[in-house]
């Protein structure tokens, strides 16, 4: 048995996402010109990024140079990456894996 | 490459995944989801002994407009006969895994709810090849 999926326990998915976010209005304007509705994997503490036609193409390119490193995935021009439409937040919240620190 | 599939009398849309991760595989049944934009969601209690590696993070907007932060995770499955990388959502509770529209990205997805026939194939291809995914 493995310890499972939990890589990176103290990992706070609340602040990455928030710096990434920051990093991502940085550069939005360009971005949004040119890329538009391509996946974008973004490390705001390089303030590199890797595009995609699909979420593993962007992620695949960014862990071919850092293997190691956790990246954000982001829709250029969409508020969020995916849609999950299957789903709603009550039964997400009420099923939640993972804690208030972000962590599963 | 093509990939043969069921509709089950609900009209739901199924193949057979091998999904491997760095500490195991399974094979399991997916449902297709056409309003998941991702590529693979998978339970969390099937996502555990897989030990899928931490990718990154993501946003996702929900059914009802909420928004969640989601931790990714990167797993291969195989897909007609090749291997292919993907990023994966755990959810949470006792669902069934499915795929989304970014896995189905530059296939074309035949659904013949007539004879219960389910296709996905390379664009101008027309000859099957195995293995198949169909259930059972």
């Amino acid at each position: 048995m493995t310890d499972g999926i939990i890589q990176k326990p103290q990992f706070n998915i609340e602040e990455f996402s928030k710096k990434s976010e920051d990093f991502y209005n940085e550069i939005r304007d360009k971005l949004e010109t040119n890329y538009k509705d391509k996946y974008i994997a973004l490390d705001f503490e390089t303030k590199e990024y890797w595009f995609g036609d699909i979420p593993s193409d962007a992620l695949l390119k960014a862990k071919k140079k850092y293997p190691d490193k956790i990246f954000y995935l982001i829709q250029v021009g969409s508020p969020t990456a995916f849609s999950i439409q299957s789903i709603s937040s009550v039964s997400f919240l009420k099923k939640k894996c993972y804690d208030n620190r972000g962590r599963y | 490459m093509t990939i043969e599939g069921d509709i089950d009398s609900n009209n739901t849309l199924w193949v057979k995944l091998d999904v491997i991760g760095e500490a195991g595989k399974k094979t399991m049944p997916v449902f297709i989801d056409t309003g998941f934009s991702g590529e693979l969601a998978i339970p969390l209690q099937i996502a555990v002994p897989l030990g899928l590696k931490l990718s990154g993070a993501a946003t996702s907007r929900l059914a009802d407009g909420a928004e969640i932060r989601q931790m990714l995770f990167s797993a291969k499955i195989s897909w007609g006969t090749q291997k292919r990388p993907v990023t994966v959502h755990v959810m949470p509770g006792d669902v069934n895994a499915s795929i989304g529209c970014a896995l189905l990205h530059g296939y074309v997805l035949h659904a013949d709810f007539e004879n219960k026939q389910l296709i996905i194939k390379e664009p101008h291809v027309d000859e099957p090849t195995k293995p198949n995914n169909k259930m059972g």
